[in-house]
């Protein structure tokens, strides 16, 4: 077994891992009766076998869940699982060691979404209706898997008249955890058990919103370093918005990214930054096959979901000989543990695999939302969803044949099942005869790279902060840096970027997006 | 009894400002006295909001206080009668409030309690005060008064604080006093021993006399392991001589109970790990893979090796011999994989993996021997030993028991409880008792407790440094005389008892120059001394340092700014 401990932070990164997990869930119901994709996947993986209190073996993620109190809605600790009785005031109130007054404060409830409603009323006879995007307040409104309790962790909130200033805070971040792992014994009690609950652990994956727990997550993984644990991890962190860099709010973000940036750089082995869905390209949520809105967390994150979870495949399959460290070698051994996300969603069955590159977006940072021609790739994983047998064929021979320009570099190719659909997934899809539509999955292409492009969004933070404008400096004081400590991050950002270039010189190539005009 | 309270989660303060704001932001233009009105409107922000927060804490007070029950909107719960618990909990939406909070914290980090008393004696400071400036006295006349009564005052609880003997049976009723306030009576009586035994078995032992260097350790209380058990119809806590692990051996030919055991105490990988190098290998070949991996392994396989070496050296005993059987167990704080653990297991030893860091500390305090970050020296001498190992199953969970140990200096409190709320509701309890012995112990005096301090305190600073004090700092000295009293009045209030008498009662008594605190059994005066009811000097001593420097920073502001914005416009009250 190659358990992976997954992690997630912040709201955004919930809505993405929640619809991963549907997914798995939706692997997993499948895998009994079925001989396709979910068979193939080793579901011990991301899964942890448990009994509850009342003998009953339980199957959960293997999963912390990182949010401020106010973003879990109506998901609570305690489930139809584990410590139902928990919940129940009056057992509480029964069983306290205490015979005097007990006084109730209740926030106002926070009643289960209806998809949730109809997931408990769902009998195996019943098809239960499909999550609607109005319906969805909070992530956990379409959770399908229970948690077992540790999984959840209610961070507090951050007062109303903080927030502005708490976003992107790097110092508060750190005392935030420092805090809370003193409030709830965090490191030595849930993730020291759900380590302890695996074989060979093959590393951990996370996923989290830089703005909001860049630093908290930063703190949780040198905790884990500085044990002397070295367990691989691989990153997905989710980039603040950062529009224009004048104002000291945005410089902040844009500091704290920076700060985050190069904490992972020391701390995971794999680091994949996704950029603010704001500046997605527009054909990811607007073509002939899809229709999905920019302004809900909802849609978005199925998309970078569907592409972060395929590109982590080749992890959770039986056949497959990858782990978290051969995989960030294969990707990252020449260069830096820094690596780009691209891919096709869905796609459509009348795309040549000659055409691939070109309609492949990017969700990383980068200014070309495409590939072209001359970029030099270093190495990549391709994972294709869905493809017809055929499909496969014509994209050996396109391999073989090296008519795409990206083959030209290593590259390693993974051929799995549709991706799944699960009724929790949003109904975005235009109904269209061109599109790989199964029953209930859709195709997709799902492309790791590194290429020299890769490092390049690097450049803006390197600039930014050796400029050392004076409402600069006084974001980085905001965030507990010294001036001298912008440099040091700036050189430090340089180093991780120079470990790319190869010195081919092709600087030129290279273009800006962000302008720096004053 | 339980009484409901329609009260909204969040905090809820000062709703007085905003009106007033919109007045404040015309009056600037037109008025020049401009200025001392943004003053006002600024004390009067901080007093709403430090009465405000008292108001949420001051049923907390004493063994008569009430426990609070937090519902968040998932309907999960919390319960608590910490003041710092209750304090990180609720949302504050004042930002007098949380500052107050911030603080009040604090003073728990370092002295293990009283920050529901800081947060009332500030509420009630700036209330005292704002008798004097609504009048129009200027608060900085009140401060003044107030940095001489903390002077005075702490001066005072020097001559107030009673060097006695801390023998057993005081000790328990420090214990007692503080475990009282969380736990009902019966129980806060059994648990009161355990707590005084755990702390005087950590205790570091005193110099030798000879020594030139008196200086005593202090307590380390991370010595105590505090371990909670859900367990459905058990409900009881007991101290252990020795350590519960809360995870078991993960490989089912693990022997489940072991006596006379060598106790091997490691900070080792034990799994298949990668080589350090960052390699951004491809493998040539799946042989090449192999030979890889292989070579790892063998490199796993020789630490575990050795450690069957040293069990079969120590463990080696003739078949007929008359000797206890000898047994080997290893606490590994790292990784130990199923190959690993299956050598371990053919070899008859018992181990598990990813214990807790301290662990490996209270290992050696508990068992004896020394921890170790390699396999290169194992010998006997690193060795520890236990009577008796065993392992406990309960649901998905699996305890390691580690007992009949010779002579442990750790200890574990074993908490069972039928849900995770009560046992986290004694383990509170338990960390604020030996919070309270330890202070005592390193204190080495106590302070009469039952609110004896501030009636006495509140009386010294009226009659005699009142006196003293120049003109019109004597105000500020009267009010924080009158603000102590806030504390005596509480437990008289929680108590449901009548407070006004309750007060005159105990200031009568104490003018005839007795110790008296209030018993909240009668609402009449009584020596907490003989009752045994004692609070820690240090906590004293910090919560009136606490409570006047925030109550002095608050009657000082000018002006409440924070990121460049008056909290005046932005912080009226939250969502209904």
């Amino acid at each position: 077994m190659k358990e992976i401990l997954y992690i997630q932070a912040g709201s955004l990164a919930n809505y993405v891992g929640t619809h991963f997990w549907n997914t798995q869930e939706s692997y997993r119901e499948s895998s009994a009766d079925s001989d396709g994709l979910a068979s193939e996947i080793d579901h011990d993986v991301s899964f942890r076998e448990g009994v509850n209190h009342d003998g009953e073996s339980t199957y959960c993620p293997r999963l912390l869940v990182f949010d401020h109190q106010a973003n879990f809605g109506a998901l609570s600790q305690s489930n139809a699982l584990y410590g139902e009785d928990d919940n129940d005031r009056d057992h509480v109130l029964q069983n306290m060691a205490w015979s005097g007054n007990t006084i109730e404060y209740e926030r106002e409830a926070i009643l289960p979404s209806n998809y949730q409603v109809n997931l408990d009323l769902e009998n195996s006879e019943d098809v239960s209706p499909a999550a609607q995007l109005r319906d969805i307040r909070y992530w956990s409104d379409f959770t399908r898997p229970y948690y077992v309790p540790r999984t959840v962790q209610k961070v507090p909130d951050v007062p109303e008249w903080e927030k502005e200033s708490a976003r992107g805070n790097w110092a508060a971040g750190h005392e935030t955890f420092v805090r809370y792992d003193e409030n709830t014994g965090l490191m030595e009690g849930p993730v020291r058990t759900f380590l302890e609950e695996c074989d060979t652990i093959q590393g951990i994956q996370v996923v989290h919103e830089t703005g909001s727990f860049g630093s908290f997550v930063h703190s949780l993984l040198s905790a884990l370093h500085d044990e002397g644990t070295k367990i691989p991890v691989m990153t997905f962190p989710l980039l603040a918005e950062v529009g224009s860099l004048h104002n000291r709010h945005t410089l902040r973000l844009a500091i704290n990214d920076a700060l985050t940036l190069r904490g992972l750089g020391e701390l995971s082995l794999l680091n994949v930054p996704i950029q603010h869905p704001a500046a997605w390209h527009l054909d990811i949520f607007e073509s002939e096959y899809i229709h999905a809105t920019r302004s809900h967390p909802y849609h978005m994150s199925a998309i970078l979901s569907a592409h972060i979870e395929s590109a982590t495949l080749p992890l959770r399959l039986k056949a497959s000989n990858h782990d978290i460290y051969s995989f960030a070698g294969q990707l990252c051994g020449g260069t830096a543990p820094l690596a780009s996300l691209t891919g096709i969603f869905p796609l459509c069955s009348s795309l040549k695999m000659s055409q691939l590159p070109e309609h492949l977006y990017s969700l990383s940072p980068g200014s070309r939302p495409r590939l072209s021609e001359g970029t030099r790739s270093y190495s990549r994983h391709n994972v294709t969803r869905g493809l017809s047998q055929s499909a496969i064929t014509a994209y050996d021979e396109a391999m073989l044949a090296k008519t795409i320009q990206w083959m030209l570099g290593p590259v390693i190719s993974t051929h799995a099942g549709a991706y799944p659909l699960p009724n929790s997934f949003p109904a975005f899809f235009r109904p269209t005869d061109g599109l790989y539509r199964f029953h209930s999955s859709v195709a997709a292409v799902t492309s790791l790279s590194v290429t020299e492009q890769t490092p390049v969004f690097l450049d803006q933070y390197v600039k930014l902060l050796k400029k050392g404008r004076a409402v600069c400096i006084q974001a980085a004081t905001d965030l507990g840096l010294e001036k001298d400590e912008m440099l040091e991050l700036a050189a430090d950002l340089q180093t991780l970027k120079d470990r790319f270039s190869a010195g081919d010189g092709s600087e030129s190539d290279v273009v800006h997006n962000e302008s720096d005009e004053e | 009894m339980v009484g409901k309270s329609a009260n909204k989660f969040a905090v809820e303060l000062s709703r007085v400002p905003k009106r007033r704001v919109a007045q404040k932001m015309s009056l600037q233009t037109l008025n020049p006295k401009a200025e001392s009105i943004r003053r006002a409107a600024a004390l009067q922000v901080n007093t709403n909001g430090a009465m405000g927060l008292a108001k949420v804490v001051n049923t907390n007070l004493g063994p008569r206080g009430s426990y609070k029950m937090l519902v968040d909107g998932s309907g999960q719960i919390k319960i608590t009668k910490d003041g710092k618990v209750l304090l990180s909990e609720m949302q504050i939406q004042n930002p007098t409030a949380a500052m107050i909070a911030k603080t009040a914290v604090a003073q728990d980090d370092q002295v293990g309690d009283g920050t529901t008393s800081v947060v009332l004696l500030v509420g009630e400071l700036l209330k005292q005060a704002d008798r004097y400036t609504s009048e129009g006295v200027h608060p900085t006349v009140i401060a003044e008064g107030f940095d001489l009564a903390k002077k005075e005052a702490l001066a005072f609880l020097e001559t107030f604080k009673q060097g006695i003997k801390l023998d057993r049976a005081t000790l328990i009723n420090v214990a007692n006093t503080s475990l009282a306030t969380k736990l009902n009576a019966p129980l806060a009586k059994q648990l009161a021993a355990d707590v005084v035994d755990a702390v005087t078995t950590i205790r570091p032992p005193p110099p030798p006399k000879d020594a030139a260097d008196q200086w005593r350790d202090p307590i380390d209380l991370h010595m105590v392991e505090i371990m909670k058990m859900q367990h459905r119809t058990a409900s009881e806590t007991q101290l252990i001589q020795g350590l519960v692990l809360d995870h078991g051996a993960r490989h089912p030919d693990m022997p489940k109970r072991l006596e006379n055991a060598f106790i091997l105490t490691l900070n080792v990988s034990l799994e298949y790990e990668k080589t350090e190098v960052n390699s951004g290998f491809f493998y040539s070949s799946a042989e090449q893979r192999e030979k890889l991996v292989e070579a790892e392994r063998r490199v796993v396989d020789q630490k575990v090796k050795k450690i069957v070496e040293l069990k079969n050296l120590v463990c080696d005993q003739a078949v007929e011999s008359k000797e206890k059987r000898k047994t080997f167990v290893v606490v590994n704080q790292k990784g130990i994989d199923p190959l690993s653990l299956d050598i371990l297991a053919k070899n008859g030893i018992f181990a598990v993996r990813r214990a807790k860091r301290r662990n490996m500390e209270r290992l050696q305090l508990i068992a004896g021997g020394i921890a170790q970050n390699s396999v290169d020296d194992l010998t006997p001498s690193i060795l520890g030993w236990a009577g008796l190992v065993y392992e406990h199953t309960l649901g998905e969970e699996k305890y390691t028991f580690i007992e009949k140990v010779k002579q442990p200096k750790s200890v574990t409190l074993l908490i069972k409880g039928p849900n995770a709320h009560t046992t986290t509701q004694i383990q509170e309890a338990l960390r604020d008792g030996l919070r309270a012995v330890k202070n005592a112990l390193e204190d080495e005096s106590l302070v009469p407790g039952a609110g004896a301090f501030e009636i006495a305190c509140a009386a010294h600073l009226v009659e005699k440094v009142k006196k003293k004090a120049k003109g019109r700092v004597q105000m500020g000295v009267q009010a924080f005389a009158d603000a102590l009293l806030i504390i005596p009045k509480t437990l008289a209030q929680n108590a449901n008892h009548d407070v006004q008498s309750a007060i005159v009662a105990l200031q009568d008594e104490h003018s005839d120059g007795n110790i008296v605190g209030i018993d909240l059994a009668t609402g009449e005066p009584f020596d907490p001394t003989v009752e045994g009811i004692w609070d820690n000097y240090r906590v004293k001593r910090q919560m009136l340092h606490s409570c006047s420097v925030i109550a002095v920073n608050l009657l000082s502001t000018d002006e409440i700014l924070r990121a460049g914005r008056s909290s005046l416009k932005a912080d009226g009250p939250g969502p209904q």
